[in-house]
């Protein structure tokens, strides 16, 4: 027994020093965050492109949205897409191999025919069926191919798309008409950059009327509204914080504009893996590092991205699951950026921080919730410890939830009312009984999958955004 | 019972984590009633903002209807508004307001908002944030200038310094504050230092040069002259001089057509690439049909695969039919990127290359399914039009 305590002893250190360290991690990024935000939105007036506009020099887009049983949302995040307000751009939907109508919705309502374009295969995917061309609107191009899941997709697009810039989005998602305009400062500021991403937002609760956001809310159920208060922290904190150190590990599948050629030379988006978007990402930093090419890739919290998140308990588990395996995948084939001087602030920043926060993090927690049981259980710590602890990992993970919903308040405050301030405050505390443990589950399920070599991406079922379809 | 016994003594470890349990909490509350003091603060600064709005839009529409050859009830009107002013805060509100109402109209009615926006107390504020050393400040100082209608030499001189500063944002907005300026000489002086930077992207330079021609001064000639002297300075960065030879293209100064034709005939292989690449770019641009043999004499052999992608796009949109030759042997290049553009470009010299497309042989199979491919959209098209 004295043994067991003794080892419980030093293990209960290591999960505090543990602890310690990552909440000492997010609060430094929340510093920078938030202060590398606000001077953000004090410089967005100066590219105000009155000249560049008119000419034919600026970097058109391509936007690529792949559509794997989408009937519910196509018609209208397709017709979103096509009301951008950008000089010219092409949108390139890749119809998956979809076995609902999402092809036949599109081909009745936006007059398609099918058109003979060769293409060249620079990089390879699954078969294309057909491509089409509409007749109502020429920027309009749909691929049907067979289904090769969205990184495969994503490549036929790429093979397509005729511009510069190419924007890969989910085809359940809906940009805000000015999101290329505020994307393309990135490329302006910087002729490095070769890849943007963008915020990601909860669509859930909002109304959507003709492909464009009507009016703001909070989602009704308790999981979409934990959810709006979890993609604040991931992108005003993580992402924003990442960008400022230069050290951006991975741009949302969801939303993101890269440089089509980079993209190319990098090899496009890898078809065995669940987390194309973050492998992508670490790919075209390997490549930029070892060519010893400078390059950015950055990330703006200004252009939004409006998306629908699961409310079920069932469907919201396997996309995190999907997303644990994805990160793990990631990290594990590009493990030789880990400590790598050749890769600077990635190799002893960003990695090390995946490695031990993101994809171990589930682990750490899980035992360490055992080890303090087991600690209680046989009277190695009183129960006034035990809430005392538990009192301690709710306020920090309570606290760096509100700031980021102070940081919503001192930036963009996308929500309109007190009411929803009050709700978000509310649901950041709320979030750490039930909800984060269960999360930490589905995390800690997603890493053992991967390790048992489960691959698949699992269904997301959607119910549509849109009330005018 | 304290977890940590070979770290710290249990009497600490009590006070320590209710020490920490208390801060954990003050600073929740604190977070939590900021945001929510915030919200309330903002509320009533917008509620603020409309009210001012509502106050000073009937006073600017009246400054608006007034000829500004009557001084004294310019000068009253004017007095009016600068009267409601009592805050930073309602200078924001102005000018905002101005800047809004600017974006609407046009012509006189425009002038009179920018002669506005010079009124006292903004001007010293916006004045004052120029010798800052903050980059917002200097950014939001410059963004003033951008608007207003302003020829003091001392603003000049605070400026033009401003594009040398570190942030390339700085820079971008100094320059643009310098280009409201309808003294040509000043603006092209703005754009040579510009120019002397590195590490400006393609479209920023560009959009500086589109804000260099004030479309609000009719000053074509003396700009060209200002451009060429730019264009002709060795000393300056080629990859600029690059994008400034696209950009008078772009935006149509037709003056300098012949100019960059002789450029082209002076040039030499040993020649920056860059330069060359935008000359070809340029001779499209201005479809300057007679440039195409030059083009092909100079350029077909060129080593660089960008210049004779270039050459392939600029060919096809020079439309001159003596070129398809030169593109029928480009179509067997030894880089993928010039044969497909080669096969684009003849396809637009309309009949003879779509004829040539046609009766191709000898390329590779690829190459042979794009132009099938082109041609069977060609006549897709046609079929179309026909119907």
């Amino acid at each position: 027994m004295e043994f067991i305590r003794e080892f419980l002893a030093w293990f209960n250190s290591g999960i505090l020093v543990y602890f310690i360290m990552l909440n000492v991690t997010y609060i430094i990024l929340v510093t920078i965050s938030f202060f590398y935000v606000r001077n953000q939105l004090k410089r967005k007036k100066v590219y105000d492109l009155t000249g560049l506009f008119t000419s034919k020099l600026y970097l058109p887009v391509s936007i690529l949205a792949p559509a794997y049983n989408e009937e519910a949302n196509i018609i209208s995040s397709v017709r979103a897409l096509l009301q951008l307000e950008f000089p010219e751009f092409q949108v390139v939907v890749i119809n998956d191999g979809s076995t609902d109508g999402t092809l036949q919705m599109l081909i009745d309502h936006y007059k398609l025919n099918k058109v003979d374009k060769y293409y060249p295969l620079i990089i390879n995917h699954q078969p294309v069926n057909d491509v089409y061309e509409s007749e109502l609107f020429p920027e309009l191009t749909v691929i049907d191919k067979k289904n090769g899941r969205k990184a495969d997709a994503l490549n036929a697009g790429l093979n397509i798309a005729r511009h510069d810039l190419v924007c890969s989005i989910d085809a359940d998602s809906i940009l805000e008409p000015d999101v290329l305009k505020k994307m393309l400062r990135a490329f302006m500021e910087d002729e490095e950059t070769v890849a943007v991403g963008g915020i990601v937002r909860v669509a859930n609760g909002c109304t959507f009327s003709q492909g464009r956001i009507q009016k703001i809310d909070t989602p009704k159920s308790f999981l979409g509204r934990i959810q709006v208060v979890e993609y604040l922290r991931a992108f005003l904190f993580g992402r924003v914080g990442w960008d400022y150190l230069n050290s951006l590990l991975i741009i949302s599948g969801a939303f993101g504009i890269f440089d089509r050629r980079a993209v190319m030379r990098a090899g496009g988006y890898l078809h065995d893996t669940v987390g194309e978007d973050m492998e992508l990402v670490m790919r075209l930093h390997h490549y930029y590092r070892i060519k010893k090419i400078p390059y950015k890739i950055r990330f703006l919290a200004e252009p939004v991205c409006w998306t629908e998140v699961p409310e079920d308990v069932a469907t919201l588990s396997r996309q995190r699951n999907r997303w644990q395996r994805g990160l793990v995948d990631s990290l594990w084939r590009h493990r030789r950026m880990m400590f790598n001087p050749k890769y600077g602030r990635l190799g002893f920043l960003a990695m090390p921080f995946f490695v031990i926060f993101e994809m171990l993090g589930p682990v750490i927690e899980f035992l360490g919730w055992i080890a303090i049981l087991v600690a209680l259980l046989i009277g190695a710590i009183s129960w006034p410890f035990f809430f005392a602890f538990l009192a301690a990992a709710v306020f920090l993970g309570m606290i760096l939830s509100l700031a980021s919903v102070l940081c919503e308040e001192f930036t963009f405050r996308r929500y309109p009312k007190t009411k929803h301030v009050l709700i978000l405050s509310l649901y950041a505390f709320f979030e750490n009984f039930g909800y984060r443990q269960m999360h930490t589950w589905w995390r800690l399920k997603g890493l053992f999958d991967f390790v048992r070599g489960r691959r698949e991406w699992g269904d997301m079922e959607r119910k549509g955004l849109d009330s005018s379809t | 019972m304290n977890p940590f016994p070979h770290i710290i003594a249990d009497e600490i470890a009590r006070n320590f984590v209710l020490v920490v349990l208390i801060v954990l909490l003050i600073m929740s509350t604190f977070l939590v009633l900021t945001a929510i003091i915030l919200r309330k603060k903002h509320e009533r600064d917008e509620a603020y903002r409309l009210r001012k709005k509502e106050e000073l839009y009937p006073l600017m529409l009246n400054y608006l209807d007034l000829d500004p050859g009557d001084r004294k009830a310019v000068e009253k009107a004017e007095s009016d508004i600068i009267k409601r002013l009592k805050t930073a805060r309602d200078l924001e509100v102005i000018e905002d307001l101005c800047l809004e109402i600017m974006y609407n109209i046009a012509g006189a009615e425009k002038l009179k908002l920018r002669q506005l926006l010079l009124i006292q107390p903004l001007y010293t504020q916006r004045y004052r944030q120029l010798k800052s050393w903050k980059v917002e400040n200097l950014i939001q100082g410059c963004l003033y200038f951008v608007n207003v209608i302003n020829q003091r030499s001392n603003v000049l001189e605070q400026i033009f310094p401003l594009i040398e500063n570190r942030s390339v944002l700085v820079l971008h907005t100094a320059a643009s504050a310098i280009f409201a300026y309808d003294d040509v000489v000043t603006r092209g002086r703005a754009l040579k230092q510009v120019c002397m930077r590195t590490g400006i992207s393609e479209m920023a330079l560009l959009e500086l040069v589109y804000k260099f021609h004030n479309k609000e001064f009719d000053q074509m000639d003396e700009e060209v002259s200002e451009l060429i002297g730019i264009i002709s300075d060795r000393s300056v960065p080629n990859v600029n001089r690059g994008v400034i030879i696209k950009s008078v293209a772009d935006i149509g100064y037709a003056t300098m057509a012949d100019y960059l034709h002789d450029m082209i005939s002076g040039m030499h292989d040993t020649d920056n690439g860059v330069i060359a690449n935008s000359l070809i770019h340029a001779m499209g641009r201005f479809e300057y049909t007679d440039a195409a043999g030059l083009l092909t004499e100079k350029f077909s052999s060129s080593p660089d695969v960008a210049i004779r992608e270039t050459l392939a796009d600029t060919l096809g949109k020079l439309g001159n039919t003596a070129s398809i030759p030169v593109l029928i042997g480009m179509t067997a290049d030894n880089d993928f990127g010039v044969r497909v553009r080669a096969v684009y470009a003849l396809a637009a010299l309309g009949k003879p290359g779509y004829e040539a497309l046609r009766h191709m042989e000898g390329t590779e199979d690829e190459i042979q399914r794009i132009a099938a491919s082109i041609i069977a959209q060609l006549e897709t098209g046609k079929n179309k039009t026909e119907k």
